[in-house]
């Protein structure tokens, strides 16, 4: 069976792919042994088991309660935020839960998460709101992009967060990834220049 | 169970939710995120369409082939997207991470192009980032497609 592609422009032609793997260990290594007393296991956390769909409650209910348990928090901490950056957010909110686009076996957006986002969101400040993703597990997952370079940051519970990042440095696509604690991150990611993917408040970044 | 393995210089498609399309803060789609990559725990593989084994002449007609299949089991939201890749393009973005991932025929019951990707590790972040900007050529809403 021959390919259905042979003759379509492809947008990008495969050669052999070279690739960059950076592993962060020395930032793994500090997280275990820096992480505060009360972190637990970020997979699984009270939230979760209180969002877990359940037969006694609809997923347009579960949907519901998890866009306003997000906007109350929001809220709490709005005089921290433009007010047109928040408006923007909840609609971000409600376009990412929204019923019709919604993959069955996915978790609703946890609170915990979310408070670590608005945490994540306080402290670098950025003046652009990040795309927003969920995982299947109802993490939400902050996005930059600027050029081809890409920052991900997935938000946990208790101030736990993935990082997942791609660049390009010399013609090389180069990836890293690696979990770290909220007050670690800017720390962490210096060796890719954040600033290119979240211009900070100047108050806040000075 | 022995399954065939796809011709390296064929394609699959994988389904990707809204909530793992990569956006910018407007909600205008840009690319797909490491996330959709990952599979879930419970499953063996990673599930995709072989795009040729739907028996279209055309890319089009076989990403609108390929929606109605999936339609069939699943919700499949008009902001969803079928992300695109190469067989080999796929595999050797795992092999250069020393990952050998096997990408095999599957064939489920209403969806006969079912396959897998079998064999990928679901926490290795940067290389799940890799297959989603460099492995991906091209990504197409379902909307359209089913329109």
């Amino acid at each position: 069976m021959s390919s259905l592609f042979s003759n379509h422009a492809l947008k990008r032609s495969f050669g052999a792919s070279s690739v960059v793997q950076i592993n962060d260990f020395r930032d793994r290594s500090t997280v275990a042994v820096s992480a505060p007393a009360k972190r637990r296991d970020a997979s699984v956390s009270a939230t979760d088991l209180i969002t877990t769909p359940s037969s006694s409650r609809s997923l347009e209910e579960l949907l519901y309660e998890a866009r306003a348990q997000a906007k109350i928090h929001t809220a709490q901490v709005a005089m921290h935020m433009d007010d047109a950056w928040r408006r923007g957010l909840y609609a971000q909110l409600d376009n990412l839960l929204d019923r019709d686009e919604w993959f069955e076996g996915d978790l609703p957006l946890g609170h915990d998460s979310y408070a670590t986002f608005i945490r994540l969101m306080l402290l670098v400040r950025p003046t652009q709101r990040p795309g927003l993703g969920l995982s299947a597990q109802g993490k939400l997952i902050a996005s930059w992009q600027t050029n081809d370079a890409r920052l991900s940051i997935e938000c946990l519970a208790f101030d736990q967060v993935r990082y997942v990042l791609s660049h390009h440095v010399d013609g090389e696509r180069e990836a890293a990834a690696g979990d770290t604690i909220l007050d670690r991150i800017l720390i962490v990611l210096t060796p890719y220049g954040p600033d290119k993917w979240f211009t900070r408040v100047a108050s806040e970044a000075a | 169970m022995s399954h065939q393995k796809l011709p390296d210089e064929h394609h699959i498609a994988r389904l990707v939710p809204w909530a793992r399309v990569d956006k910018d803060a407007e909600g205008n789609a840009r690319g797909i995120l490491a996330a959709a990559f990952q599979r879930r725990e419970d499953e063996e593989g990673l599930s995709v369409n072989w795009l040729e084994r739907t028996g279209q002449t055309d890319l089009q007609a076989a990403l609108r082939a390929t929606v109605r299949m999936l339609s069939t089991s699943m919700k499949v939201g008009a902001k969803a997207r079928l992300a695109i890749a190469n067989v080999r393009g796929f595999r050797d973005i795992c092999a250069a991470r020393d990952v050998r991932v096997r990408i095999v025929h599957v064939p489920e019951l209403g969806n006969e192009p079912h396959s897998e990707v079998r064999q990928l590790p679901r926490q290795d972040m940067s290389l799940l980032e890799l297959l989603a900007r460099e492995a991906v050529l091209c990504h197409h809403s379902c909307g359209s497609l089913l329109a």
